[in-house]
């Protein structure tokens, strides 16, 4: 491939990831739900992994125009395994990409990486659930900056277990 | 596979850096080089549906600030590619191609292995997308206030702080 071309992929690539605004997180590049149902599918989670997604359906329950449930499948995938010595401790992707026109993603897959997180506790599970369900609802990190009460699970390097309000309103927001 | 990625991953990352001090201080290698060769490497995943491919990069060092030895190639670890083979990025940490250029920013698994420890964890200083990676590197992360278009001054600021201890 060109080196232009190159250029130009990630130029679109960067696109997808709109700057933080002041006084909110930024949007995932994931994308935003088609739809306010995630049908969620748990793929042989350990029970830490479990609890997290749990965590994560409920967390996003709590906003009124997004039902999330195991029942069914089809907008969310879920995993946890060992996938060795990463920069991250959870990832949030949207496989077969994010739609140009809409910004939505149709199947997501969330991975909880077992070898990242040993030896953090059973509450820093709930808030990895937290955080990745809610990049499946179009959320980006929050940073200190924009969540100076630290509460909210979608800051990176704090591991609060629930959404902020902010978090909520967004969601309602993008789906 | 594929020679770019189409996709963007969003990750809960072990470090948040806020300064390059902060950035340099904990990555165990700090090193400016040149990559020479990119190849396809270990995959991790426990099905067919949630496996993921790395890539290993192999950089020549051009000046060692800690960590490893100025003579020998470096190879790191780099993400990636779906289950599927299509390529994909982490929080905006680009790919790196043959003739780059730059600084990298290595944390160390326990089994030894290399990669980069944020996807703020490079700056590239020849090649086709100049200066920091990561998603939004002018707002967020260890090169905010960095002088990111002037990529001497950029060099002797790493140096700096390798220097200090
Ligand atoms: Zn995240």
């Amino acid at each position: 491939m060109r080196p232009g071309v190159v250029a130009l992929v990630v130029v679109l690539l960067t696109a997808v990831a709109p700057p933080a605004q002041a006084g909110h997180g930024s949007k995932a590049s994931s994308g935003d739900p088609d739809n306010g149902i995630h049908r969620m599918d748990r793929h042989s989670l350990t029970s830490l992994g479990d609890s997290a997604a749990v965590r994560g359906r409920d967390q996003l329950n709590r906003a009124d125009d997004m039902t999330a449930t195991f029942e069914g499948s089809g907008d969310v995938d879920i995993y946890d395994a060992d996938y060795g010595n990463t920069s991250w401790f959870g990832r949030t992707s949207c496989p077969d990409g994010v739609n140009w026109l809409t910004g939505n993603c149709d199947v997501f897959k969330v991975q909880f990486n077992t070898r990242t997180m040993t030896g953090r506790s059973a509450g820093d599970w709930l808030s990895l659930g937290c955080h990745e369900l809610g990049h499946t609802a179009g959320l980006g990190h929050r940073a200190a900056s924009n969540d100076v009460d630290d509460n909210s699970c979608m800051r990176s390097e704090i591991w609060p277990r629930s959404f902020d309000g902010h978090d909520i309103d967004a969601i309602n927001a993008a789906v | 596979m594929p020679d770019h990625p189409e996709r963007s991953a969003e990750a809960k990352e072990r470090h948040s850096f806020t300064t390059l001090d902060a950035m340099v201080t904990t990555s165990p290698v700090v090193v400016r080089g040149t990559v020479v060769k990119v190849a396809p490497g270990r995959s991790a995943g426990e099905s067919d549906a949630d496996r993921i491919y790395f890539r290993n990069v192999t950089l020549q060092p051009d000046e060692v600030v800690k960590g490893v030895a100025a003579s020998e190639p470096v190879t790191f670890e780099e993400e990636g590619y779906e289950a599927d083979g299509t390529g994909y990025v982490v929080n905006g940490l680009r790919w790196s191609n043959v003739g780059d250029q730059g600084w990298y920013f290595l944390d160390r698994g326990e089994d030894g292995v290399l990669f980069p420890i944020s996807s703020y964890g490079k700056f590239v200083l020849r090649g086709d997308m100049r200066g920091p990676t990561g998603h939004d590197p002018a707002h967020e992360g260890p090169w905010i206030g960095q002088p990111i278009g002037r990529p001497d001054t950029v060099s002797a600021h790493v140096r700096q702080s390798g220097a200090r201890k």
